[in-house]
């Protein structure tokens, strides 16, 4: 065996471990946003997390990993490698890694329009999103012929390919679904629907965390020193965003909540996923930091405008994704302040916006014209794990309900 | 040296009377067994011993202890005669009646034993009317205790609404005579199961709208810890309305 086959085993091995990482990912979304619900909709929560995961994976294998990676003569999407088959373990190792992006692009909407969305629409507009809307984006920028790229667009693990892609896509299901039943008084105030378990929210948020070294350091496809750096960036980043969120609240007032200082910590994750490999750890704190600060503004303007998001997923993976996808060109390491690196920066975050938001709003729209998308208000006051899977949660609370 | 039953009735009359209008008809009966079991042998009797008790026992949304504990001083200075009915019925006039304070048919401010004299209506509710009628009382008595007056525009919101309006006239005019007076009149419908989950339904949006969903939730839920406390409940499970 020479150097060079020891050497791509270890990516293949690399790459592997790292995408059993990201899968471990949909554990944490699915502990985090089941706790932020109501316990009458946990169930619900976790079906949509577990099955997104799975018709997703297949719809990416038979068309999103095509539409992305595959032969790109325009510069707009693939039009080979559908359900890839073949030998090579490493690019299929690589398949199965980008497949479990494509869930966490579609489980990041989930959360958003939790208590409210009907189990089966919101399983057909998963596998749009993940045999699509996130491929088709992702073809631009990271397939080695997409537009994007050909213009240096920097997005080293998806904080606008991922992140960003799933947060405009809840935003567009959040306006076609409207608001949960009372979350917004007669006179337009927001009212908290607290969680019911918000240490199953810690500790998800816990497991997305240690996911997302996986997902950044796997993101080089293979196995070299700069995963180091890259873990180092990742883990920082999350930090300090945890602590500019507590900073915020502190200097501009509120309340120090558990489930914001979660969220606080994901939009430093998701802020330093597009330049966790361009970035030096300084810079990698100065982001993750703002990140904790732009999430609580996020959050702050959405609410006045009505809009339901049930576990801040706009505001983390949306908002933060643009935050740090514009930061990995201010911050590139060695030439910050490229003006000729921002611009493409933004023109990378407008176009996935002015893709994703109308491709979704209309798949939303278009389902919600062809079945009921949102449930009826009986089945907000029974919760959605009777109503959609006549299966609670909590069945010693709720043991007659299948009578 | 036991107490007198004159004097546990005594007792009796003041606590019902300190918690008319200030708790659900769950809490009351609660309040009145844990008095009759718990401190019946008690001869000088202080109620702040009671109201503590309860304070372990009751949630604070199903009773408003500060007013509870003010009337029971007031009605303690009060004659035997000036106060209101024993909620139990004496063992002499009152065995055979079937009612108890588990009885359950009887809500909030009334008393169960002299519905027939004191309520307008025809005889008290059995079955599902009856858990169907603790439940509503449960919810208005929770939103008296807040004090805005909120209890008045849900039954204004119940008769309004068009849901309710076209449920027929079995359950539609008995609704409308108890929401007129639900403190004084008994609720005599007859509707179905679906009839009543319709009703409560509409309740339920009227509360998310006013109060939010958590506390729309919580209300529901208190109105069936409340209704699972009645016999009927047994063969007509309150979370069938909902």
């Amino acid at each position: 065996m020479t150097p060079s086959d020891i050497q791509s085993n270890l990516d293949t091995l690399w790459i592997v471990v790292a995408a059993a990482l990201v899968f471990f990912m949909q554990a944490g979304f699915a502990m985090l946003e089941s706790g932020m619900v109501r316990s009458k909709n946990a169930i619900n929560v976790i079906m949509k997390n577990y099955t997104d995961m799975c018709f997703g994976a297949l719809v990416f294998w038979g068309v999103g990993y095509g539409l992305m990676f595959g032969t790109n003569a325009t510069g707009w999407f693939g039009t080979d490698s559908f359900m890839l088959r073949g030998d090579d373990g490493n690019t299929l190792a690589v398949l199965f890694f980008q497949m479990m992006f494509a869930a966490t692009a579609a489980t990041i909407v989930s959360g958003a329009l939790a208590e409210r969305i009907r189990f089966v629409p919101y399983v057909f507009a998963a596998m749009v999103i993940t045999g699509v809307i996130y491929p088709v984006f992702g073809c631009w920028a990271w397939n080695d012929n997409g537009w994007l790229a050909q213009r240096g667009f920097i997005d080293f693990a998806g904080s606008t390919v991922v992140h960003s892609i799933g947060g405009w896509c809840a935003l567009a299901g959040v306006m076609v679904l409207g608001p949960r039943l009372g979350k917004f008084g007669e006179d337009g105030q927001s009212r908290e629907i607290g969680g019911h378990n918000l240490p199953l929210v810690a500790f998800g948020g816990l497991i997305l965390w240690m996911g997302w070294f996986g997902f950044n350091a796997g993101s080089t496809l293979e196995a070299n020193s700069t995963i180091g750096k890259i873990c180092l960036n990742t883990h920082l980043a999350g930090a300090a965003g945890v602590v500019g969120f507590l900073m915020t609240r502190l200097i501009f007032g509120g309340k120090l909540l558990m489930t914001q200082t979660v969220n606080g910590g994901l939009a430093g994750l998701v802020s330093i996923t597009a330049g966790c490999a361009t970035m030096d750890p300084a810079m990698a704190v100065v982001v993750g930091m703002a990140a904790g600060s732009i999430c609580v503004i996020a959050m702050t303007v959405f609410e006045p405008l009505q809009l339901d998001d049930a576990v801040g997923a706009v505001a983390v993976h949306g908002v933060c994704g643009l935050w740090g996808t514009l930061a990995a060109g201010i911050f590139y390491s060695g030439d910050v302040m490229n003006v000729a690196r921002i611009q493409v920066q933004l023109v990378g975050i407008a176009a996935a916006f002015l893709w994703a938001f109308p491709a979704s709003w209309l798949t939303f729209k278009l389902v919600s014209i062809l079945v009921d998308l949102r449930c009826s208000s009986m089945d907000e006051q029974r919760g959605l794990d009777y109503s959609e899977h006549h299966e609670v949660g909590y069945p010693e609370f709720q043991a007659q309900l299948h009578s | 040296m036991s107490v007198s039953q004159q004097e546990r009735s005594h007792r009796r009359r003041i606590l019902f009377g300190a918690m008319n209008g200030n708790a659900t008809p769950a809490a009351i009966r609660t309040a009145i067994s844990t008095l009759d079991h718990e401190f019946g042998d008690v001869e000088n009797l202080r109620f702040n011993q009671v109201i503590t008790r309860l304070q372990q026992t009751l949630d604070d949304a199903e009773i408003n202890l500060a007013k509870v504990l003010g009337n029971v001083m007031t009605l303690r200075g009060l004659p035997p005669e000036k106060l209101g009915p024993d909620p139990l019925p004496s063992p002499q006039s009152g065995g055979g009646s079937g009612q108890s304070t588990g009885s359950g048919n009887h809500a909030a401010g009334q008393n169960p034993s002299s519905s027939a004299s004191t309520r307008r209506g025809s005889a008290p509710p059995t079955g599902m009317h009856a858990v169907f009628a603790d439940m509503l009382q449960t919810i208005v008595a929770q939103l008296r205790h807040r004090g805005d007056g909120s209890h008045g525009d849900l039954l204004t919101a119940i008769a309004a609404s068009p849901e309710v309006a076209g449920l027929g006239s079995r359950v539609v005019q008995p609704l409308a005579d108890w929401a007129g007076d639900p403190d004084r009149v008994q609720f005599a419908g007859a509707g179905t199961d679906e009839q009543y989950r319709v009703i409560l339904h509409v309740v339920y949006v009227w509360l998310c709208g006013k109060l939010g969903p958590v506390q729309a939730d919580r209300t529901l839920a208190s109105a069936v810890r409340s209704a699972e406390t009645l016999p009927e409940a047994v063969a007509n499970p309150p979370r069938r309305l909902l």
